[in-house]
């Protein structure tokens, strides 16, 4: 449940629409994730993957993303997790028990793909600025103008 | 099911502050004593659900009458009924739905226009293979059917 996001009349924000941060992406693109931090076990078997992939594949991703701060912490008797930070001050947990390395990869890349917007369901799943190109209707676009109208008569009078 | 009197001892029940907890994560934004007290928060919870689970379906059919409405109105903007625009464009072959169709009205006026024409000649036509008789304003042209 999102009941984390609450405003000041406490009512929850559970949908909300597509939105970029500061149209990321239409000139530079900036990874939003500011650091990712890995807490696991060092003994215990459900860190077991963590652990692989921070002797494997945690350079290979360092070196890949250089924007990311990484932290590696270990502690005894923890749930292995990943807990990301977002440039907009968002924090998003991941728990890593008993997840391969390659499962951990990809939780850790779709934490780099992320914006720090909060995980709501999205009312519609494409954002436009400019929605209309023929123009949008108005109750006058149907209708003739003034001047084609009295051009329409004329063209009758005389037709007749 | 009766087994060996060891196995028969009864597993423990779920913990029960974290079964209250579960509700009040629920219903945190409810009326108060809907909120605090477990007897009259769960029901609560179980009402919020079920009209919850009603409301998913009634979205759907509200949105579409929605859409409707709004081609009825666009589509008598262009002399047409919304029947003979819906019959119209389907003896056409034009499978936009009517989501769809409702944005176009709204955002793509001219392509409207020209579907709602569309429409107008395909009922006609299909009005003259029914009937024999030729409608008003439209000619003559065979159709093939695929």
């Amino acid at each position: 449940m999102a009941n984390h996001i609450v405003g000041a009349t406490g009512r929850t924000v559970t949908s909300g629409f597509l939105k970029s941060v500061l149209q990321n992406g239409v000139g530079r693109y900036v990874c939003q994730l500011q650091r990712i931090t890995l807490k696991f076990c060092k003994a215990s078997g459900q860190s077991r993957g963590v652990r692989d992939y921070v002797e494997n594949h945690l350079l290979d991703f360092a070196a890949v993303n250089p924007g990311v701060v990484v932290y590696v912490t270990p502690k005894p008797q923890i749930h292995a997790r990943v807990v990301a930070e977002y440039l907009n001050g968002e924090i998003h947990t991941v728990f890593l028990d008993k997840k391969s390395a390659e499962e951990i990869q990809q939780h850790v890349q779709s934490l780099v793909w992320r914006s720090g917007q909060p995980l709501v369901r999205l009312r519609k799943t494409q954002h436009t600025e400019n929605p209309s190109i023929q123009g949008q209707w108005t109750p006058f676009t149907n209708r003739p103008s003034n001047t084609t109208a009295a051009l329409e008569e004329k063209l009758k009078s005389l037709a007749k | 099911m009766f087994l060996t009197l060891a196995r028969y001892v009864r597993s423990p029940p779920p913990d029960r502050w974290w079964k209250r907890r579960y509700v009040f994560n629920n219903t945190w934004r409810f009326w108060g004593r809907h909120r605090n007290c477990y007897k009259i928060a769960i029901q609560s919870m179980q009402h919020a659900w079920r009209h919850a689970r009603r409301g998913r379906a009634e979205k759907k059919r509200f949105v579409r009458g929605l859409w409707i409405e709004r081609l009825r109105a666009a589509s008598e903007e262009h002399g047409l009924s919304y029947e003979h625009l819906v019959v119209g464009l389907d003896m056409a072959q034009v499978q936009i739905d009517r989501k769809v169709l409702s944005h176009l009205a709204i955002y793509e006026p001219k392509t409207f226009k020209a579907l709602a024409e569309i429409a107008r000649i395909s009922y006609g036509e299909g009005l003259m293979a029914a009937t024999g008789k030729q409608p008003e304003g439209v000619f003559t042209r065979v159709v093939h059917w695929e």
